[in-house]
């Protein structure tokens, strides 16, 4: 019944393909009811792998096709694009797919392709690639554009009928894929925004704190300044006019002594005034651990997905209480997140998880940041608190910045009573837990 | 009928489980359909969707059934479409997917079926 052309297990283009036995004006309301729901649910969807589903769903189920997957270009212009969503077949398959195609898509679709369908991209793949996209069965791929920009791709496997995709398909297809590419630049841009904003709120929030401390600080040392200050004028105007009796040696030892005083004193406000060494006050409290880490969640979601690291939060199943300092928490959570976006590539998964947990004979709550990254080697986990040490000199090249982060969030968590610690394995990804006391 | 989604589980043994779907299959509710199969594929049991609930399907709907059919066939597990509703019988004939979807009147039947193989 299928009267598609075969070749190497791809349907082929051919003009038109009508189901037959189904009213064409039927089939014509079906679609065009689809992209009204697909129209009406953009508008609601603020979020890059919900939009991803959206689309990918949609077309599914109006073009007939049980595989489809959905790359995006990540904005720090790497090369690699990031797998978001598919559907039918493996994230591992779906990825080295979207490397391998890259190249040659970008190519067809700068020339200004709409569509390409995947047989045609056997000139730019090695043939190990070209049996990947043969395996996953993908028929075709088709561009998001804003305005003038490639945001990604998505690719759709064959009908399951083995219909060819026609022209009314097409049609369907960019009117889709054109809502879309502008809605996830909005999405994108949106979330970008969100994270802008939340990072200076924290900045500012945090320069705000500095300062008053510096000022209490500052008020307390003038003070002391002003003492020993007055002393070695007194003492020295004494010395001048020579009114003291007793022996000149006590008098030099004294001013001696003070100038000391005043030189350490004049070394401690120079050290303060180096923002990193300043000591935080912490004021725990005893209190409930998964509404704080959800509110965390929701701020930093946002920012985060739009670096197309999908993150996730799992609470535990019961409440859980811990003795915490909910903004040190962030402080600390906010240095292992940022370290894992920074050591894994888009496309990764993050995950932040409560627990209950034992150790040492002690009850805590257990925080985990877990990704699916690259993994740290068993023998760099060791040092990898050490102070300014970083997994592997590429790293550093790629990333920038002294590996304080980690050593900072090591200090937080032990000055409320906690412990940091790390799981990972080359390949396996990395989870970082925090342990909070829960009395 | 009350359009409200939800996705009622039912065991049958050990080897299969049933999901009874009721309300409208959109694009939200698809996701969380699609989350309730994966359970069901990752514990290895066999799958009866009973449809019979289900008072809309737009195209997304379709899409995820699309996808969890071959999802579930590529595990090697099987699942089956059984006492479809008004809304999803003539989509599914609107699109001709009949030829390409296992489908039984009753959930009885279909579990007959899975039982056979």
């Amino acid at each position: 019944m299928s009267n598609a052309a075969h070749e190497d297990g791809i349907s082929r283009d051919r003009a038109g393909s009508v189901s037959e036995g189904q009213p064409y004006s039927a089939r014509r309301e079906h679609a065009f009811q689809s992209l009204l729901e697909l129209a009406r649910e953009l508008r609601i969807s603020l979020d890059v792998y919900e939009t991803a589903d959206l689309l990918l769903l949609s077309l599914m189920g109006q073009l007939m096709a049980a595989r489809s997957a959905l790359w995006l270009v990540p904005e720090d212009g790497a090369r690699r694009p990031a797998m978001v969503r598919c559907h039918g077949f493996n994230r591992p398959l779906a990825d080295a797919i979207g490397a391998a195609c890259a190249p040659g898509l970008r190519k067809r679709f700068d020339e200004g392709a709409t569509s390409v369908l995947a047989w045609s991209l056997r000139e730019f793949l090695k043939p190990a690639d070209f049996e990947l996209v043969r395996q996953a069965d993908i028929a075709l791929f088709v561009p998001l554009h804003s305005h003038t920009e490639i945001q990604g791709w998505l690719a759709l496997g064959s009908r399951v009928d083995g219909s060819a995709y026609g022209p009314e398909d097409f049609e369907v297809l960019q009117a889709a894929v054109g809502m879309v590419g502008v809605s996830l630049e909005n999405t994108r841009l949106h979330n970008r925004a969100l994270e802008n904003n939340r990072r200076l709120r924290a900045a500012n929030d945090r320069l705000q704190e500095l300062d008053r401390l510096k000022n209490e600080f500052l008020s307390n040392v003038n003070h002391e300044l002003r003492t020993p200050l007055a002393v070695v004028i007194a003492t020295l105007e004494c010395l001048e006019q020579g009114k003291v009796e007793g022996p000149m040696r006590g008098l030099l030892e004294s001013a001696h002594t003070n100038s000391l005083h005043l030189k350490g004193l004049i070394e401690t406000l120079l050290t303060f005034s180096d923002a990193r060494n300043a000591r935080l006050p912490i004021h725990l409290v005893l209190q409930s651990v998964e509404p704080t880490v959800r509110r965390y969640f929701v701020e930093r979601q946002p920012g985060i997905s739009a670096s197309l690291r999908e993150f996730l939060f799992e609470p535990g199943e019961v409440p859980l209480e811990a003795r915490f300092d909910e903004q040190r928490l962030f402080d600390l959570l906010d240095e292992l997140l940022d370290n894992a976006v920074k050591f894994t590539l888009p496309g990764a998964r993050l995950t932040l998880r409560v627990r209950p947990w034992v150790e040492d004979e002690k009850e805590w709550v257990r925080i985990d940041l877990c990704d699916d990254g690259p993994g740290i080697p068993a023998n760099q986990l060791a040092s990898l608190f050490d102070l300014f040490v970083q997994v592997d000199g590429s790293s550093t090249r790629r990333v920038g910045g002294l590996g304080m982060g980690l050593t900072l969030a090591s200090e937080l968590a032990e000055r409320m009573g906690g412990r940091l610690k790390v799981e990972s394995a080359l390949g396996r990804g990395s989870t970082f837990a925090t342990l909070l006391p829960r009395s | 009928m009350n359009q409200v989604f939800e996705v009622e589980t039912a065991p049958v043994g050990t080897r299969v489980e049933v999901l009874r779907v009721r309300g409208k299959l959109d694009a939200r509710s698809a996701t969380v359909l699609m989350e309730q199969c994966a359970r069901v594929r990752a514990a290895g049991r066999d799958l009866v969707l009973s449809l019979g609930g289900v008072t809309f399907i737009a195209s997304s709907g379709v899409g995820a059934l699309l996808a969890l059919v071959e999802e579930f066939r590529q595990a090697e597990i099987q699942v089956r479409l059984a006492e479809l509703s008004p809304a999803v019988e003539s989509v599914v004939r609107l699109l001709n997917l009949d030829q390409f979807l296992a489908i039984d009147e009753t959930e009885g039947a279909a579990l007959s079926a899975l039982e056979a193989r």
